[in-house]
């Protein structure tokens, strides 16, 4: 393996992390998501959902064509003032806690339903945390290589959801256009949720070795999760039928049950090990962007501290408030419009002021 | 010193995650091959449920046997946990071959059973589910001569049911899952019972959502397969008399199924494509050299079959009342599943068209 050496990262690794970052365990559900509004057609809703992360992406494109250096963190401290500007950016960092915190209390549920239901919530919380603050405390490179590997994984559990095709049947997906226009459009917002956090692509740009292939990664990922969304949703509905998917809650675990292949017994096993695997570098990620923002917020000194503050928090929010599916549901239920619609303007209007007020910011940063 | 802390640290995190299970060596564990689900009349007009299981018990001389332990109660769980208190020692399941599901109950309908199955994670998904006359606990009780249980002997008897007589392998819970409440999918199951030359298949049992309706025998299961599934092998024969008859081994493939409106009602049309060989012929002479007996042959099978097939249909439609043959599906397929329509109904007053070609493709190594 080669040494992990130098703070940038390479195009390729960055197209990993913005794959990496949008994709968390949501991959297992987002059939159940879709299915009760868009029926068999939400395979195109999901294909539909993708417009949002190419719109952010594209912003980003132009953005960090004009400021190349600057996060935009830094752009919005520029635009609106060191105050309000901060105040901003710590809303954008509770989004991203939100996310963590659901993310990591779906990966606890799955894996107390399926896989160690004698360990209590709080043993998971620890040990995921663990490890992603490990990595995440390694720097942005780790980070990278993780999400490496989980896009080994993530090939290969659609390498293995291959298998079912000679399972299920066509008709289950068709009529392809049975359903009006407008439900497979109102699914196609509650995938909102899937599909969120490019975002963060604002905060990586500058980070990356080669600033100028930003439009190739952001094209890139963006495409690749589209596909991966849409081949998910479309499988599920191809094996399970849309009577079926609802009365499941996760229902792409259920799909690769059917899947014989020799040697292997039990691939529900090797799924739920990939779909972990895949939980646990989402929470790298989060962790490590957290810190990013912190850091940009007031300069960290002790980073072991902050480290072990941001997991205790963490654990304290998911124990009380994401304890149970149902109180996951009910809190995302509100909070993701608003979250999005949040993350959306936020990130909208900084790309559009900088972009439009170019020599005012870089005249104020010479200044400084 | 570093790498012994590290050992030390993992050692006691591992019985910190392990604090409080009990852990019984695997020889004293009882291994579950076969669930039963029966239910019977009491003396004052009540109904109790009884729920026997079949287990593996290993000696310590490494003998191996089967034991069946049955609970009795008011309903599924309370039957469970008397079960449960009849049991010496522990007890792992998610290794069960078979489901064994009485008449009886099956006439009441599965779906509190199946329920109780999809919910359990542990629940073997590719085990088998087969409805019996009379009792399953008679069943289980029941040795056939050279297994140890009576579940490896079902077991072994749905794995080899798709030889001869046009069954599929889709007997399974999974399958179970996917059809039980989907449009226009019925549940199909085998059906076994003991006669006097021991445990058998005699038909299959026809479900109308989670409620069977009726038991056919294996003569008109044949035809119902062969109508019903695709890629299946089965015999087919034309008899003039004991010592004058041919057989046609034949593999269906390419089953196509059209579903169109005429008139505001609903057509069926189902073409069946039979390849194969002829396995014995004392019927036609010069069968091997001449084409013109060949093509008679092929015409007065597809005579037979056609014949055979709308004699069932014309049974289905008005003894049954069922859609058994899933016609439904493609007429959801083709015309909306939004609507709130009874496909059993629907099809039982439609006309179904079925057209077979039959097409010779070996005659073995002569014609004797």
């Amino acid at each position: 393996m080669n040494k992990l050496s130098g703070n940038k990262i390479t195009p390729n690794e960055a197209v990993y992390i913005l794959i990496g970052i949008m994709l968390d365990l949501n991959i297992v559900s987002i059939a159940n998501a879709l299915v009760p509004i868009a029926k068999q057609t939400s395979w195109i809703s999901a294909l539909l959902g993708g417009v949002y992360p190419l719109y952010v992406g594209i912003l980003a494109v132009f953005v960090s064509r004009k400021y190349p250096k600057d996060n935009i963190l830094t752009l919005s401290k520029n635009i609106f003032g060191n105050i309000i500007g901060n105040i901003l950016n710590f809303l954008f960092l509770i989004s991203l806690m939100i996310y963590f915190c659901a993310g990591l209390s779906e990966v606890t549920i799955i894996s107390r339903t399926y896989v160690v239901p004698f360990l209590s919530s709080l043993k998971i919380y620890v040990s995921i945390l663990l490890l992603a603050a490990y990595t995440a405390s390694k720097g942005l490179k780790t980070v990278s290589r993780i999400c490496f590997f989980n896009f080994i994984g993530l090939i290969t559990l659609i390498i293995i959801s291959l298998g079912i095709l000679r399972n299920g049947s066509l008709l289950n997906v068709s009529p392809v256009f049975g359903v009006s226009l407008k439900k497979i459009i109102a699914a196609s917002r509650d995938s909102a949720y899937d599909y969120a956090l490019m975002e963060t692509v604002f905060l990586i740009y500058p980070l990356i070795e080669d600033s100028k292939k930003i439009k190739t990664i952001v094209l890139k990922s963006t495409a690749f999760i589209v596909i991966v969304y849409t081949w998910i949703t479309f499988i599920s509905i191809y094996y399970l039928g849309i009577d079926i998917i609802p009365k499941t809650i996760w229902a792409f675990v259920e799909v690769s049950r059917d899947i014989e292949i020799k040697n292997i017994t039990n691939l529900r096993y090797l799924v739920l090990f990939i779909l972990l695997f895949i939980s646990i570098k989402s929470m790298s990620i989060l962790y490590y962007l957290s810190l990013l923002i912190l850091d940009n917020i007031k300069k960290i000194k002790n980073k072991p501290i902050v480290i072990f503050l941001i997991g205790i928090l963490v654990i304290y929010v998911c124990k009380n408030y994401f304890k149970t599916l149902h109180d996951r549901n009910e809190i995302l239920e509100y909070a993701i419009p608003v979250i999005t619609i949040y993350n959306l303007s936020y990130v909208s209007v900084i790309s559009l002021v900088s972009l439009l007020k170019k020599d005012d910011i870089v005249g104020k940063k010479q200044k400084k | 010193m570093k790498r012994y802390l590290i050992i030390i640290t993992i050692l006691l995190t591992y019985m910190f995650y392990l604090y409080g299970n009990t852990r019984v060596p695997i020889e004293e564990v009882d291994i579950i091959v076969g669930f039963g689900y029966d239910v019977m009349d009491k003396s004052n007009g009540q109904i109790q449920y009884s729920v026997p299981f079949n287990s593996y018990i290993f000696k310590p001389n490494e003998e191996k046997l089967s034991v069946t332990k049955t609970g009795r109660g008011k309903n599924l769980t309370e039957a469970e946990q008397d079960r449960d208190s009849k049991v010496e020692r522990k007890y792992i399941s998610g290794l069960e071959m078979v489901y064994v599901i009485s008449e009886k109950y099956a006439k009441m309908g599965i779906k509190d059973l199946i329920d109780e199955r999809f919910r359990n994670t542990e629940a073997n998904d590719m085990a088998y589910v087969v409805v019996c006359k009379g009792n399953s606990e008679d069943i289980f009780s029941f040795q056939e001569l050279g297994y140890i249980s009576t579940s490896d002997y079902i077991y072994g008897l749905m794995k080899n049911i798709d030889g001869y007589n046009f069954f599929s392998q889709n007997y399974k819970l999974i399958d179970v899952f996917v059809r039980m409440d989907s449009k226009g999918r019925q549940v199909l199951l085998p059906y076994i019972e003991i006669s006097k030359n021991g445990l058998n298949l005699t038909g299959l049992a026809l479900f109308n959502k989670d409620k069977m309706v009726k038991k056919i025998d294996i003569k008109e299961a044949r035809i119902l397969n062969l109508l019903r599934e695709d890629n299946v092998k089965g015999v087919l024969s034309i008899r003039k008399d004991n010592k004058k008859y041919i057989d046609f081994y034949a593999k269906s493939k390419n089953r196509k199924v059209k579903c169109y409106k005429e008139n505001g009602k609903y057509k069926f049309d189902i073409n069946l494509t039979l390849t194969g060989e002829i396995i014995s012929n004392t019927l036609y002479e010069d069968i091997l050299s001449s084409k013109d007996v060949k093509e008679k042959f092929e015409k007065d099978m597809k005579q037979q079959v056609e014949n055979m097939c709308n004699e069932f249909i014309n049974k289905m439609q008005y003894q049954y009342k069922i859609d058994c043959l899933e016609l439904g599906r493609y007429g959801a397929a083709e015309f909306g599943r939004l609507k709130n329509v009874d496909w059993n109904e629907i099809v039982s007053n439609s006309e179904i068209k079925v057209n077979v070609k039959v097409m010779v493709e070996s005659e073995g190594r002569g014609d004797y």
